[in-house]
This record gives C-alpha cells, structure tokens and sequence, in this order.
C-alpha cells in the first residue's frame, strides 16, 4: 500500500483513477483502514460532482468538513443531513459545524432553538 | 563579533575560517560580481559574512534564486551559491540559459558554490541540462557550521531527520561526521565518545572511517584537545521534546513568532515610542531583533521560564531608575562617573524597553485560553492522564478546524505518552482528520507514522517506565528559581537532557542499564584515546552535545541550567543540524513527498 500513496495527491487535483489504484493497493495490502479512508474520498469525489448540477457550485477537492459547512452556509440543511449520515460525520463535530455556521450567519433565533 | 567568544571553545574560530573559504572563493572571480542565493542559505551565511564584507569584495548585488530570470545587472561574474540539491541545479540552469541569451557581454562568467560540498548527482543534472558547459567554476564553499553563539553552532539542515528516517537517505549523515571531523580538526581529537540511535551509530562509524582515510593527511596528531567528551544524541531517542511547548523566554519567542538565524520578527506597533505612534510614519511592517548573548539583558533572561521573565524585568526597571536618580547631592567625583556611563546606561535602558515589549507580546498569547488549554492537554498527556483514549479536547479542535499541525502535534504527544496508540483511538483520528482537512492530512499522517511519531500500541509501556525512572514530570519544582531541569516545560524534563545529566553523573551508560533497553537504536561507547593524546586535559571538562534531527531552545537552556551546577562541573557546546519547535519539526516530516 505504500507504494502508491504518493499518487493520490495528485488525484484529488484532477481525476479518481490513481485514487482507484490506491484503493485496490490498500486493499492487497490489507491496510483496512487506509482502504476504507481511500474509499470514503473517492466517494466523496462522486458525490461532490452529483452536487455541482444541483447547488451549482464546485466542491470538488474539499473536504468531507468543508463541503458540509458549505452546505449549511447555503442553507441546505437537508443535504447536510443527508452527507452526515452518509460519510458518518459524529455527533459531536456535527453539531460543533451546525452551531458555528448559525454563529457566522447571526441567526440568532436558530441559535436559540438548540 | 564578541559574542561568540568566551567559552573554552573559541567558537568564532569556526567563523572566520567560513568566512576565509568564502572570500578566498570570491577573489578567484576577478571584477564586480552579484550573486545568487539558494534562499536557505541567504540569511545563514549572513552569520559568517555580512554584506558589507561582502561589498569589499566587489559584490555589486545579491539576488535569490528563484524561476523568474535574473534582473540585468552589469558584471562580469555571476555566482550561484546554493546547497547540492537537484531541484535546484534546474533553477541554476534555467537562470544561466536565460541570462547568457540576453545579455549582451560576451565575457560574463558563471560560477557555482555548493555548501557544504559537491554532489555528483547534481553535476550529473547539470550536464543533462546542457548547461555544465557553460558554467566556469565550480567549487565548494566548505561551510558546515553557523555559529550562533559562543555555545551554540548549527548546521542549518532542516531535513536530516526526514532524509534518514523516512527517506532513508543517509547523505545528511555522511554531512554531519564530516563536520565532527572539522571541529576535531579545530579543536583537537575528542577522547571519549557516547551515543545513541540509529542515526548516531551511523554517523560514528562513518567517522571513524573517514579519520582512517585522513589519518595520513593530518599532522596535528599530538595536538592538546579543548573537548574533552562528545555526546550524539539521535532525536530519535526522544521525540518528545520538541513536541512540549517551550516555556523558556526563547523558547517562546521561537514558538510564537519564530527564530531564524538569531533573529525574531515581532509586530512593529508594540515597539514605537509615544512620538513615533503618533507621526504614524511609514514604518515597516515588521520589527526584527538579533537575538543572541551580545545582548547582555537577552543572555540572563532567555534561559528563564517565562514566569520568572515579569519579576526580573521589573526588578532591572527598578535598579535603572535608581541609577539615573540616585542621590540627588553627588560630588563631582560620582557627577564624572555618571556621565562617563551615561552612554551604557542608555543603551541598557533601550534594551530594557525591548525585553519589555516583547514580553509583553509573548504574554498575550500565553494568557489566552487558547495557549493554556492546549498547554493543560499536553501536561496531562505527560502525566499519562487519560492517554488510552481519543481526547475530547483534540475531538474539539478538529472540530474547530484549528491549525492541522497543532492538533497532529498534540495527538504525536498522546501516542507517545501512551506508548503507542490503541488501534482503534488511531483509526478516529485518521478519520476525523481526513473528514476535516481532505487528503492531505492523511499523507501527513502516512508521514508521521513511517516517522515513528505515530503508531501502535505495542506491549511495553516505555514512557511510563521511563517518566518513573528517569523523573521526566517533577511537580513542585520552581519556575522562578529553578532547581531541576523540569522548569524548561514546567513539569516536564526533557529526556534528552536528563539521559545527558544522569550520563554525566554516572560516568557512562553503565549506570543507565535499566533504562537503556526502552530507548530505541544502539548505543555508542568509544574511546579514541590515541597513544600520543594523554589525559592531561582532565580538569576542564567540556563536552560537545551533538544533536542529529535537530534540538529547542528549551534544550539548549536545561543543558545552560546543568552547566550552572556545581556538581556536575561541565561546561557544554551545542552543536545542532537545526533549531527546531515542535512545529517546525513536524513540517519537515509532513512536507516530505516520500
């Protein structure tokens, strides 16, 4: 899994197919955890193309955490929801993210609903 | 330069024969010359040679090196100074491929330093390049050490620890036993040798090889040695030191605004007087300082932790107003001598104000909730408080997205105080670290673990052992007049300083037996007592404290703090491959493309 680590930088600039390759070496490395941190990111690419008809917006190369706060920046509560269930985002960070977004906009009475 | 004089080990010795080796190149170049600096090199080499020096020697101009081509300027010579790395000679031959194309004198040559030393590899590139050919000199500008104080010299490679340990390019190495071989050279053969880690090892034994081939070359055999031990310490025998925050005043100049080649840069708007807020003139946007024992104020306080700084400084207030005042009835005797130090007294008084202000700078940042939670996190680690498990607190500031080397610094700090980490509290922290900052904290993460910084928890508790054994967190020791080394990070003793003091006090690894199984690589244990080199030396007792990877200030202040004891009877030179911070150090690692 070692080798083509290196490759995965350049991927998430431009497109998934060393990403891919990484995967398949985590997986002959049985590295599980690198395997499955390659997966999620790759899926993440995916998902953040699908988004960029629907907001209009490009996401791609953010992060799991830096697409959702912009999400939540646009309102779009519901496809927040729908990111934190899908990449697993805790609780715990989830909630950090929702509270600090409504602090940046001054959504006081949001705010007061926690 | 003063500064670096005063120990038994005439530092500066080291300074003027950098700065002759540089000169002597810079005659070989006849005619008004510029020269072009590998831009990590530009302000070491300002601690040999100054620009003024430079200037006597018909250096017109000084540019970095950079992908952009050369401003014009009319000189015969052009002169690369640079370190032998090969991104670098592609710089170099684009720079001279341009400017031959443009210029218009037929005559103008180009010439290329390496510092330290040629690298066959990058004369190979340049032959690739096309651009050999075009370059007349080629030479080595043979400067292994920086000084920077009259107790500390630094080879100013960033990169040794990465290059060997994660690259496992041992080049770096080969540098530093050359550069023991200069000081023996200086200084007189060192007798008696200790070490320890892989790096150190090999760094010995190089050594050894090199002072065979030379050993016909070198007639100075019988000369009296000024070192009488020298001490390799490996940074991989204790990586946790430079992940402590540092409490001494340097230290936290270092940590918070950082120190490069002695001199910190500090927001200018604490350092105006009254008159000068007020014109609101065009100042420059950053105020630097030379920081180094030419600075006799600098020189008491940088070793105290930074609660003592306050106290010190105002007790100094105190005893100059009393000098200026005094006694209003003075006869003419103590009139005269008044003003005959009035010009000291002054300088003394500016000095004052500076220490003053920067102080002040550092204690907004040490006063914030931001500095003292984080400081809590780390003391609590190093108690071996709640290691086993992921810490909320560093939950909190991922969350936050706070600075990436921040978090990863403190979670190095949990793996190492707990040993290694349990597999699971690992995989959490790779994974909120992927999900915060993308991909890129992951390489760093894939860095950090082939760094030995990050890993799993293996069946030893060797820092728990050693926290008791070696008493690395003292609790009740006094940050004001400090007894133990422990004050550097208040409650925590660096290992490497203790391994260096406990080594010190039991006259070898003998004493240290039990422990030495829990530090990592081999140990070196030499004597290179030549026949003709007798113990005469005996009664100074100087040792030579080499760290390879890289040392803090804090270090560098706990071995001062040793040198003051009269048990130990030591006086230390520090000679480092770099001045590090837990920041700086991590980076190293993390931006290496492996």
């Amino acid at each position: 899994g070692f080798i083509l680590e290196s490759l995965d930088e350049k991927k998430t600039h431009t497109q998934d197919a060393s990403l891919t390759s990484a995967v398949e070496a985590y997986k002959k490395a049985r590295n599980d955890v690198s395997f499955s941190i390659c997966e999620e990111a790759l899926r993440l690419l995916k998902y953040q193309r699908s988004l960029k008809d629907k907001i209009n917006e490009d996401l791609v190369g953010k992060s799991v955490h830096d697409t959702c706060t912009r999400l939540l920046e646009l309102k779009d509560i519901k496809e927040a929801e729908r990111m934190r269930s899908n990449f697993k985002i805790p609780d715990r960070r989830y909630w950090w993210l929702r509270i600090k977004c409504l602090a940046d906009a001054h959504d006081w009475i949001e705010l007061e609903k926690f | 330069m003063s500064h670096l004089q005063g120990g038994k080990v005439d530092v500066s010795l080291i300074q003027v024969a950098a700065r002759n080796s540089l000169i002597n190149l810079l005659e070989k170049c006849v005619g008004p010359k510029a020269i072009v600096w590998d831009n990590s090199l530009a302000g070491p080499v300002g601690l040999v040679a100054q620009y003024v020096t430079l200037k006597e020697y018909e250096v017109m101009k000084m540019f970095p090196l950079r992908d952009s081509p050369l401003p014009s300027v009319d000189v015969q010579h052009v002169i690369f100074i640079t370190r032998p790395k090969l991104h670098l000679m592609d710089l170099v031959a684009q720079n001279v491929h341009n400017d031959s194309k443009s210029s218009s004198d037929p005559k103008k040559q180009y010439h290329l330093f390496f510092v330290p030393r040629k690298s066959l590899l990058c004369i190979k590139r340049l032959e690739h390049s096309g651009m050999f050919g075009s370059l007349t000199l080629i030479e080595e500008f043979k400067c292994d050490f920086f000084p920077f104080d009259s107790d500390l010299i630094s080879m100013e490679l960033p990169e040794v620890y990465s290059d060997y340990y994660i690259e496992n390019d041992p080049t770096s190495l080969y540098h530093v036993a050359q550069a023991i071989l200069l000081l023996q050279k200086f200084y007189g053969p060192i007798p008696r040798v200790w070490g320890r880690g892989m790096a150190a090892k090999q760094v010995w034994d190089l050594l050894t090889r090199l002072q065979r081939e030379n050993l016909t070359r070198d007639v100075k055999e019988n000369q009296t040695s000024c070192i009488d031990r020298l001490l390799i310490i490996d940074r991989s025998v204790d990586l946790i030191s430079p992940l402590a925050t540092q409490l001494t005043y340097e230290g936290l100049i270092d940590e918070i605004f950082g120190i490069n080649n002695t001199t910190a840069n500090f927001p200018p708007e604490k350092f105006l007087s009254n008159e000068e807020r007020n014109t609101d003139s065009l100042s420059e946007d950053k105020k630097s300082f030379i920081l180094n024992s030419g600075d006799k104020l600098f020189s008491e306080l940088r070793d105290k932790n930074f609660n003592a700084v306050g106290p010190f400084l105002s007790k100094q207030a105190k005893l100059m107003n009393a000098q200026f005042e005094g006694d209003h009835e003075k006869s003419m005797e103590e009139m005269k001598r008044l003003v005959k130090n009035l010009k000291t007294m002054m300088a003394n008084k500016s000095l004052l104000a500076r220490h003053t202000a920067i102080a002040e700078c550092i204690k907004e940042k040490t006063d914030g909730y931001d500095f003292l939670d984080c400081l809590q996190a780390e003391q609590e680690f190093l108690n071996c408080i709640e290691v086993d498990r992921a810490s909320p607190f560093i939950e909190d500031l991922i969350a936050q997205k706070r600075p990436l080397i921040k978090v990863l610094r403190l979670i190095c700090l949990q793996c190492i105080a707990s040993s290694g980490l349990k597999p699971k509290v690992l995989e959490y922290y790779k994974r909120e670290l992927v999900q915060v900052y993308g991909l890129r904290a992951f390489l760093a993460v894939t860095n950090l673990e082939k760094a030995g910084l990050l890993k799993v928890q293996s069946s030893t508790r060797h820092y728990t052992v050693l926290r008791k054994a070696l008493h690395l967190t003292v609790e009740d020791s006094s940050e004001v007049n400090p007894t133990d080394i422990s004050y550097v990070h208040s409650i925590y003793a660096p290992l490497s300083i203790r391994l260096t003091e406990q080594l010190l006090k039991g006259g070898g690894w003998k004493q240290l037996q039990d422990v030495l199984g829990l530090l990592p690589g081999p140990t070196v244990d030499e004597s290179q007592t030549t026949s003709d080199v007798l113990s005469e030396s005996t009664n100074s007792n100087v040792v030579l404290v080499f760290f390879i990877g890289g040392c803090t200030f804090a270090e560098i202040s706990a071995l001062r703090f040793l040198s003051q004891q009269e048990e130990l009877n030591v006086e230390f030179v520090i000679a480092t491959t770099k001045l590090i911070n837990g920041n700086t150090f991590l980076e190293s690692i993390i931006n290496t493309d492996a």
